[in-house]
C-alpha cells in the first residue's frame, strides 16, 4: 500500500486502519480557502470554533455504502493554544463538523470555542478513518 | 446484474434509477465512471481494504 503524503488524494494505512485524509488550513472567521483532499467539496465557517466540511457528492456516495467501516479519528496535529475536537459524521447531509477551542477554560473549566486565527500558516488534518476489522467482519454493504 | 449490485451502481452513479437499464436505458455517467463504479462495489464485496482505497481512488478521480 503507498504512503502518500505529498499529493491529493492522501490515503495511508497503519496497522489494518485506511486513513483518508484531508486538511485545510483555518482563517480566521472566515471560511476556509485552502484545503486538500479529494473527498472534501467545501468547508463552511458557520459560527466561531466550528467548521463544516461537505464531502463531494461522489464521496458521499460511497460513504453511504462504506457507512459501517466509517469513523472519525482524533486530530493528528494539535496547534499551540487550541484543541480540535470532530464532531459525527453525516452520513444524510455528507457533513464533517471540526471544533476548534481556546486553550483557555471558561467558567468551570468548560472549553470556549474559538476561531483559529493565529496559526493560520498550520494546517488542521482531517481523517476519516476505514477499520479493515470491521471489513473482515463482513459487515456492511 | 443482481439487484444489489443495481442498486449499489445507482448510488455511486447518483441516478436512483437502476430500472431504467431494464428498460433499455443505461445508467447515468461516462464509461469511466462506471467501471470505477464497478470496480468500487467489486472491492467492497472482497472486503480488501487496499482495493478499496485504489477503487475509492479512482472513482473520486473520474466523477
Amino acid at each position: 500500500m503507498a504512503f502518500d503524503v505529498s499529493v491529493s488524494p492522501i490515503y495511508s494505512t497503519h496497522l489494518g486502519v485506511v486513513r483518508l485524509c484531508g486538511r485545510f488550513y483555518p482563517n480566521g472567521a472566515s471560511a476556509p480557502t485552502k484545503f486538500y483532499g479529494n473527498w472534501i467539496s467545501s468547508i463552511a465557517h458557520a459560527s466561531p470554533g466550528i467548521y463544516t466540511i461537505t464531502v463531494k457528492p461522489a464521496f458521499r456516495a460511497a460513504m453511504s455504502l462504506l457507512g459501517s467501516f466509517l469513523s472519525l479519528n482524533v486530530p493528528v496535529g494539535g496547534l499551540a493554544t487550541y484543541r480540535l475536537a470532530f464532531g459525527p459524521i453525516d452520513l444524510s447531509a455528507g457533513t464533517v463538523v471540526v471544533h476548534s477551542y481556546s486553550d483557555a477554560d471558561g467558567y468551570y473549566g468548560a472549553p470556549i470555542l474559538a476561531d483559529i486565527a493565529a496559526e493560520a500558516s498550520t494546517f488542521i488534518s482531517v481523517e476519516l478513518v476505514l477499520k479493515e476489522t470491521a471489513l473482515a467482519d463482513g459487515s456492511g454493504f | 446484474m443482481d439487484s444489489k449490485r443495481k442498486k449499489g451502481l445507482a448510488i455511486l452513479l447518483g441516478v436512483g434509477k437502476p430500472e431504467r437499464e431494464e428498460e433499455g436505458g443505461e445508467m447515468d455517467g461516462t464509461d469511466a465512471q462506471r467501471e470505477a463504479a464497478q470496480n468500487l462495489l467489486d472491492a467492497i464485496d472482497e472486503k480488501d481494504v487496499d482495493k478499496i482505497v485504489e477503487a475509492l481512488n479512482d472513482f473520486l478521480d473520474v466523477r
